[in-house]
């Protein structure tokens, strides 16, 4: 059994205007050392369907079923409808997770030792000196200079890209066993998210765990993971080892994504001609349709056997179309 | 594209005073936003102007239309000089040059309706007459209402959309709104700020792909601010590099890709991940060190100074001027 | 930090005396004459007005008499000349002839029982406002959420002197629980009872418009830090939701309520003008109210100097205790 198995999860939310359906079944599973891609737009699902994970969705105002289970030691652990108590032993110990935009996410009122202190303390009954001890050898880790000074500094004296080190540190201080990073550098400039990839992929190699990489940008998933699921109105309708995806997208709405980036390397000639954009918008999550989600946005459905019609009216099964290469498309094969 | 330019800026530059935070305010500095940049815009053509956040870019795409009040040097519209014209000598001008920002969440009054945003221009510039009639009246009313909705043909929205609010609008349907506003006058020159970059991917090639479409139509030069270079190069004729309020490299958008001089334009370039896993785990990469300097304190001598891998002791005494390497022009001691 | 306050003192100084001067010359502009006010209404004997006008000073040019009043606010200062001497010791805010007393000793009077109002009223409107406003936010749209809106909307449409005389009509007069207020200030530490049986009627009648705009400000402020992302942030921690509220949630929300406890503080003791007439407590309002009647000019002026005074200090008081509470403030970026 891999390290967590995500089986048909989804993620409901009553509104004023009907049923918002975030997460509509996803089903996927991520091995220790792994990194795994959740690739999406806004809407997508692909931040909610994490956040349903690790129980931070409020339980008033989102309906959860499915299952996910957790490798915890030698106990697998079902993450869905745990009680709160035990929930809370798993968040920051065996998972932990950073985020979008690490100013707002640093608590501005207290100084960076304390916010990575206490997160070692909640799960480590140790003194706090050992905690500081703890704080310090990570951020020295991560690459802030002078840490054992730097730890008495306020969030807000540091850069964009300082905060996310500190982030980083503050989520590995427990040795995770599954790290959660939700756009960790969609907020940063280029050469600031370089610099944090970068980091991101030293820290696996030394610690050896897992990454669930959620973002929109394709570029960054190109050169940071091992395997890639593409979403779609709460569905993933695409998963497969990050080269094949690239080289050999099966479904169109992959495909229309990776052709409608403009690409730097690129030569001569070819920038000038026009980006080959995906009409129209994404669907409303509150009124989905039966068939597929990306049929009217979809230039390939009239290839489809039983045409466009049977696109329409009923939803493709997230098929193996080449071993490890699954897409949710009714399109016969490799044929885009 | 002609050689005759619409706008030229020389050694523009754009100070805001740093206050203390007491009743009597007292200037502790300036914040050298942009600090003496000097180009010139073709009628016709688009120039790109990218560089990190804190590089000035914005500021400058906002001193040039008058947005600020330039600290120094010389903003010529069309050869009239501009810089120091008062808001009244600047109404007349304000139908030529237009702006399209960032957020089309924030920017447009969401107590209006798309109708009235659009056709706000007219009001106010007194235009409706262009119909035949005059401002006011239900044939002015009439008039002014059909040559909204033919914008908003052009930019891609549903005509019969005229009295919806903003909020009904998806975040690329905003941006076209934002787009039509700015149209509304025929301008000869936008500024386009970051126009794409709080869209998602699918749909900012279709913007890009609008802005393309639109300057050739109605025979517009832009003056294209983006942190993205990939966009900036798919639609960019000449690119202009900004590194801590100067510019560091200005070149055609071919050579500034393929060739780039500037250390810090080839790092920026290498920083950019590539949608490609297999040419991405061959490229060698750049990964600056450190932070960009404070505007207020940049280093003496080359302002890339204290991040520069090839720096000699000539780059932190002597401030490189823009001089002419091959077909670019690029403002290092020692360019690549 | 020092040298921030040092600066601020020096500017609140300056402040105090552009308010003093103004306060000063907008009275000597009003078409009255001081002097005349002196000897009564129906007071018609020119010696006797002239008399008072030289003894009060109100011969000498406008500035002079500023700088006397100033003067006199160090040095104390002396009315009169021979017999009919009168001293007011420093700080002299001068003497009215209404109340046939030093101003500053009017004042010292007032100050105690304006005092205890305030600081009672504040502390019980903090505790109901706070509490309440925690409890409906953590509580959101559950009965104590419901409940607390209900108050909000009483206390917060119920005029001051409706509550007080309410609970004047109930409390004392049907109940029979207190007595009815005397008139008199029992000071707090002669007989704490008797001053807590003045005191605790027009704590409530204050109190309860306040907290009412506490509770619904924290409640709030609450749940607006509830969704930053640092609570985020904190629960992926594995805090307990305790710790999340209470460490991570409360400091941040609760910090403005500073500024606006401080302020609505310092307008307090300018003297709870209602609150104060209906219990009939001798306090800076009653004074005021009073003075403004009779045109009572130096208690007007020393009252006025009084209040802004106080607001001045009390906004440097809210600030240097921001800057403990917020290190952004405190620690240059």
């Amino acid at each position: 059994m891999s390290f967590l198995e995500v089986n048909d999860l989804h993620v409901e939310f009553p509104t004023s205007d009907g049923l918002v359906k975030a997460v509509d079944g996803v089903t996927f599973a991520i091995e220790r050392g792994e990194t795994l891609a959740i690739v999406g737009e806004s809407g997508s699902g692909k931040t909610v369907t994490n956040l349903a994970l690790m129980g931070l969705l409020s339980k008033r105002a989102a309906r959860i079923s499915g299952s996910a289970v957790i490798k915890r030691g030698d106990e697998d652990v079902e993450l869905i409808d745990l009680a709160d108590e035990e929930m809370r032993q798993i968040r920051g110990k065996n998972v932990a997770m950073i985020f979008q935009d690490p100013m707002s996410s640093l608590h501005p009122y207290y100084s960076i030792g304390d916010q990575i202190i206490e997160a070692h303390q909640v799960h480590n009954d140790v003194d706090e000196r050992v905690s500081k001890a703890r704080a310090i050898e990570l951020l020295d880790m991560v690459g802030i200079p002078d840490a054992s000074e730097r730890i008495k500094a306020f969030p807000h004296q540091f850069s964009g890209g300082m905060r996310q080190r500190v982030m980083i540190a503050m989520a590995l201080v427990n040795s995770p066993e599954l790290l959660i990073a939700d756009e960790p550098t969609t907020a940063l400039d280029v050469t600031v998210q370089a610099q944090i990839l970068k980091l991101l992929r030293e820290l696996q190699e030394e610690l050896k765990m897992a990454i669930i990489l959620i973002t929109h940008d394709l570029g960054v998933v190109a050169g940071a993971a091992d395997r890639v699921n593409v979403m779609y109105a709460g569905k993933i309708v695409e998963s497969a080892p990050v080269r094949d995806l690239y080289a050999n997208p099966l479904m169109p709405y992959t495909h229309g994504l990776l052709a409608s980036i403009p690409r730097m390397d690129r030569r001569a000639g070819e920038s000038g001609k026009r980006l080959s954009a995906i009409a129209g918008q994404p669907p409303s999550l509150i009124a989905l349709p039966a068939g597929c989600a990306f049929v009217p946005r979809c230039t390939f459905s009239n290839r489809v056997s039983g045409g466009a019609s049977r696109c329409e009216s009923s939803m493709p099964a997230l098929t193996e179309h080449v071993p490890g290469h699954f897409a949710r498309c009714h399109l016969e094969g490799a044929s885009l | 594209m002609s050689e005759e330019p619409i706008l030229e800026v020389s050694n523009l530059q754009k100070f805001f005073p740093i206050t203390s935070n007491s009743i009597f305010a007292r200037v502790k500095g300036e914040n050298k936003a942009v600090n003496g940049i000097s180009f010139t815009l073709r009628r016709g053509e688009t120039l790109g102007l990218v560089g990190e956040s804190g590089c000035g870019k914005s500021t400058a795409g906002r001193t040039i239309l008058k947005l600020y009040e330039p600290t120094s040097g010389a903003i010529r519209f069309n050869g009239e000089e501009i810089t120091n014209y008062s808001t009244r000598k600047m109404k007349p001008l304000r139908t030529k040059m237009q702006i399209i920002f960032q957020d089309p969440y924030s920017s447009l009054n969401p107590r209006h309706s798309v109708g009235e945003i659009i056709g706000a221009a007219f009001t106010i510039h007194g235009l409706a007459s262009i119909g035949g009639d005059g401002a006011t009246g239900s044939s002015g009313r009439s008039a002014t209402k059909r040559l909204v909705q033919d914008l908003m043909e052009r930019v891609g929205l549903n005509p019969e959309h005229y009295n919806r609010y903003p909020h009904e609008f998806s975040g690329g349907q905003r941006q076209r709104i934002g787009i039509a506003r700015a149209l509304a006058l025929k301008p000869e020159f936008i500024v386009c700020d970051e126009p794409v970059s709080a869209l998602d991917v699918s749909i900012q090639a279709q913007v890009v792909n609008l802005l393309d479409d639109l300057k050739d139509d109605f025979g517009l030069s832009y003056l294209f601010i983006a942190h993205d270079l990939s966009v900036v190069q798919h639609i960019s004729d000449r690119v202009a590099v900004m590194y801590l309020g100067k510019i560091v490299e200005l070149a055609p958008t071919e050579e500034i890709y393929q060739r780039p001089h500037h250390p810090y334009t080839k790092a920026l370039l290498s920083a950019i991940p590539i949608p490609d896993p297999v040419l991405e785990s061959s490229r060698e990469q750049i990964v600056l060190s450190g932070d960009l300097p404070s505007p207020a304190n940049p280093p003496t001598g080359c302002v890339f100074n204290t991040r520069c891998w090839k720096a000699q002791p000539r780059c932190f005494s002597e401030e490189p001027v823009l001089q002419v390497v091959d077909k670019s022009e690029v403002a290092c001691h020692y360019p690549e | 930090m020092i040298n921030y306050l040092a600066r601020r003192i020096a500017i609140s100084m300056a402040i105090l005396l552009a308010v003093s001067f103004a306060v000063y010359l907008i009275f000597a502009i009003l078409p009255f004459d001081p002097a005349a006010l002196t000897c009564g209404k129906n007071c018609n004997n020119p010696a006797i007005i002239e008399a008072n006008r030289r003894r009060l000073g109100y011969d000498l040019p406008i500035w002079q008499q500023y700088f006397v009043f100033l003067k006199g606010l160090f040095m104390g200062r002396t009315f009169g000349e021979g017999a009919a001497t009168i001293f007011c010791p420093a700080p002299s805010f001068g003497y009215s002839y209404q109340e046939h007393a030093c101003v500053t000793n009017s004042i010292i009077e007032a100050l105690p029982v304006t005092l205890s109002l305030a600081i009672g009223a504040l502390v019980l409107w903090l505790i109901i406002g706070v509490g309440l406003g925690i409890l409906a936010a953590r509580f959101r749209g559950r009965a104590a959420d419901t409940g607390s809106t209900i108050f909000v909307l009483i206390g917060t449409s119920l005029p001051t002197f409706l509550t007080g005389l309410l609970l004047l009509v109930f409390v004392v007069v049907k109940w029979r629980i207190l007595p009815y207020p005397s008139g008199n200030y029992t000071p707090l530490f002669e007989n704490p009872l008797a001053w807590l049986n003045t005191m605790i009627l027009p704590w409530i009648t204050l109190a309860f418009a306040y907290a009412a705009l506490y509770t619904r400000f924290v409640r709030n402020a609450v749940i607006e830090t509830l969704s930053e992302d640092f609570i985020r942030t904190a629960r992926a921690k594995g805090l307990s939701e305790k710790v999340v509220l209470r460490k991570h949630t409360l400091r941040a929300a609760l910090a403005p309520l500073t500024t606006m406890a401080g302020l609505d503080f310092a307008g307090l003791l300018g003297g709870a003008i209602l609150t104060e007439a209906v219990f009939n407590l001798p306090g800076l309002g009653r004074l005021s109210l009073g003075a403004v009647i009779d045109f009572d000019l130096p208690i007007i002026v020393a009252t006025t100097i009084l209040a802004a005074t106080i607001v001045i200090f009390m906004n440097l008081l809210v600030d240097i205790l921001y800057a403990f509470i917020d290190p952004r403030v405190r620690v240059a970026a």
